[in-house]
Formats: C-alpha cells, structure tokens, sequence
C-alpha cells in the first residue's frame, strides 16, 4: 500500500472514530428515551398485569438506565475503547431479552424492540457492530422462542411466525450493512467532487 | 483552567499524563502534541473585559463601594452554574431511584412519599437551571428548543415547587391551630 493510500486509511479511521463517539452519545440518549417510552406504556398497562411482573420490569429499567448512565459517564471522561460499542449492544441485547422472558415471550409485541436495537447499531458507523446485533438478535430470539416452547408452551408461536420474525431480523441487519458500506463510497465521491470543484 | 494538548492526529483533546490518544490510538511518546496555544475554541479562554475606573467620591462624603465589575459577575455566574452542573448528576440519579421505587411500591403508603422524596429535588434542579441566564445566545432550531424547553419546564418546576410549599404550610399551620384548639385527633 502506498503512503498516501496509507495516510488515507488512516484518516478515514479517526473519521470513523469520531463519528463512532458522536453515534455512542446519540445511541445512548435513544436508549434512555426507549427505556422511558416503553416504561410509561408499562405504567399505562399497570393494572392489567400483576405486580410482582411491574416490580421486576422497574428494576430491570432501572438497571438499564444505569447501564446508559455508566455509558455517559464513560464518553464524558474520555474513556472510549473500540469494544465499548459492542458491550453496550450486548447489554441492550441481554436486558432486552429478559424483559422478553419476563413478559409473554414470542407473542409479546416488545419483539419489535430488536429492530430498535438493531438501528441503534447502525449509528456507531461499524459493519461490525451491524454484524454483531443482527447475530445477536437473531440469537435471542431463537432463545426466546425455545424458551417459550419447553417451558411456557401456551405462549409459544408457530413455526412460520419464527422464520417471518428471523428473516426480518437477518434483512433489517444486511439492509444496515449495506447503508454503512455504501457511506465510504458517498464520503469518496463527495471529497473527489470538491477536489474537482477547486 | 488549563487548556488540554490535542492529538496530532485527530485533535481530540487529553490530559498530560495520557500516554495513549483515546481517540485514535496516537501514541504520544513518538509524536509530541500540538502546542498548547493551539486549543479547541471551546477551551481557550475568553479575554476579560475592560474594567471601568472606580467612581471618585466627593471630599468631605464616604466614599461609595464601587459596583462589581462585568467579570466579576460573570465569574460569578460562572462559578454558580459550575457548582449546579456539579451536584446535577447525583442529585438527578437518586431523585431517579427514588421516583422509581415510589411508582413500583406505589401500593403501599411509603410509596406516596418515595415519589414526592424524589420528585423535589430534581423540580429544585429543573426550577435553577430554568432561570440561570444563558451565556450562549441559541442559534440552531435545536439549541431555540433546547433554551425554550428548559425555560418552560423550570417555569413549570417553580409552579409544582411553589403550590408544593404552599400546601404544606397551610397544612402545618391548620395542624397548629387545630392541636392548640385540641381539636387535633
């Protein structure tokens, strides 16, 4: 690789990391608000469900929000490793699946939250972390559904919902992926237009 | 307070003592950092403003205390919205746990009083940041909204705060003369 290939690399990464910043800040204050959203639909829901389920909900939203503050106060104090994208998307991916086990499983209409999860990977700029989620959702889903299957079988769904509910997740992640892969070439031929331009 | 070093390489800024750039992965030792005169806009520091003269007094009156000077009350301000973004944080987290733990136990009597526990300080926190002046005048749509939603909801903040004050001291007060009337059960 020549050098200016090389000075190109490596511009495009601290772009890229920048941008991961900003998208980690973004994505977090999109993960509080979901929390909110989704708890006051709790709350709304409260007198419908017994209260040991709402106990359990509130201190998983209260976990997770601590999750989100420690994310904040990471990227306040400038600590900002390269896997902290992919264990923030793995909390939001566990919490997220025992909320699910918590509720009424597959049959929960939470399962759109995957797809939520899914777009906030997305805003990191990283095909990695798009690969990651998508695996990871589709992974946990596939958890749900067993679970629902071997031990609570009134609230298991049919074999067709599950590979509906799985090929949307695999496309929803190979549509992100293909979003990020075509910023590099958007970002290539904005720069040579202005270099043209001049 | 100092300005930070940037990196050569991405201008992110960091402390002295960092061996390592956080951003980029620069490693400082083979490189050495911008200058310090070089910091980002929002660290270098503005330049104080000229001080006016102080009044001469009259012979024959006390002399009068001059009025503080403009950087003496924005340093003022400055140090006031410091101290409030300081205890913000904390005081936000635990109103946080406590509104949580009174909507979760709000079938029992103490959940009543978790929730107005944690309700207050944060309305406390809302009500001073709505009336703190601002020191950058909005320029995008979303900065106007930023400034206008903080406004109205410290507005709101004072309202709960003042309608809260004034129910528990006409409460305490109907307490007092009800028990010097012996009326109290």
């Amino acid at each position: 690789m020549t050098k200016s290939a090389q000075d190109g690399e490596r511009q495009w990464f601290i772009s890229g990391r920048w941008q991961e910043y900003e998208g980690e800040s973004r994505a977090n204050l999109l993960r509080v608000g979901g929390i909110a959203g989704f708890y006051l639909v709790e709350l709304f829901n409260r007198a419908a469900v017994p209260p040991e389920f709402h106990h359990a909900v509130t201190a998983l939203a209260a976990g997770w929000v601590m999750a989100a503050w420690a994310v904040h106060m990471c990227l306040r104090r400038r600590v900002f490793p390269a896997a902290m994208k992919y264990l923030s998307t793995g909390a939001d991916l566990l919490l997220f699946t025992a909320l699910l086990l918590l509720a009424d499983g597959p049959r929960s209409p939470l399962i759109a939250g995957y797809f939520f999860i899914l777009c906030l990977s997305a805003l990191r700029f990283s095909t990695g972390l798009v690969r990651f989620a998508s695996f990871g959702a589709l992974a946990s889903y596939l958890f749900v559904a067993g679970q629902a299957a071997r031990v609570r079988p009134a609230l298991a769904v049919g074999r067709n919902h599950e590979l509906i509910v799985l090929l949307s997740l695999a496309l929803c992640g190979v549509t992100l992926g293909q979003l990020l892969r075509r910023v590099r070439a958007l970002a290539e031929d904005y720069a040579r237009r202005r270099e043209e331009a001049r | 307070m100092t300005p930070l070093d940037l990196c050569p390489g991405c201008q992110a800024p960091h402390g002295p003592d960092e061996a390592i750039c956080w951003m980029c992965g620069h490693k400082f030792w083979k490189e050495p950092n911008a200058p310090r005169a070089a910091a980002a806009p929002e660290e270098r520091a503005e330049p104080a403003p000229a001080v006016p003269p102080p009044p001469i007094a009259r012979p024959g009156r006390r002399p009068f205390a001059a009025p503080p000077s403009a950087a003496a009350v924005e340093a003022s301000a400055r140090e006031s919205a410091a101290a409030l973004d300081r205890w913000t944080q904390p005081v936000l987290l635990v109103s946080f746990f406590l509104v949580l733990g009174g909507v979760a136990f709000s079938d029992k009597a103490s959940g009543g009083g978790l929730l107005l526990l944690g309700l207050v300080p944060a309305l406390f926190l809302l009500a001073l940041s709505g009336m703190r002046p601002s020191t950058k005048k909005p320029e995008t749509g979303m900065e106007w909204a930023a400034w206008v939603a903080s406004k109205v909801a410290g507005a709101i903040a004072i309202i709960v705060l003042a309608g809260l004050a004034i129910t528990a001291a006409l409460f305490i007060a109907c307490a007092v003369i009800l028990a010097a009337l012996g009326l109290w059960k």
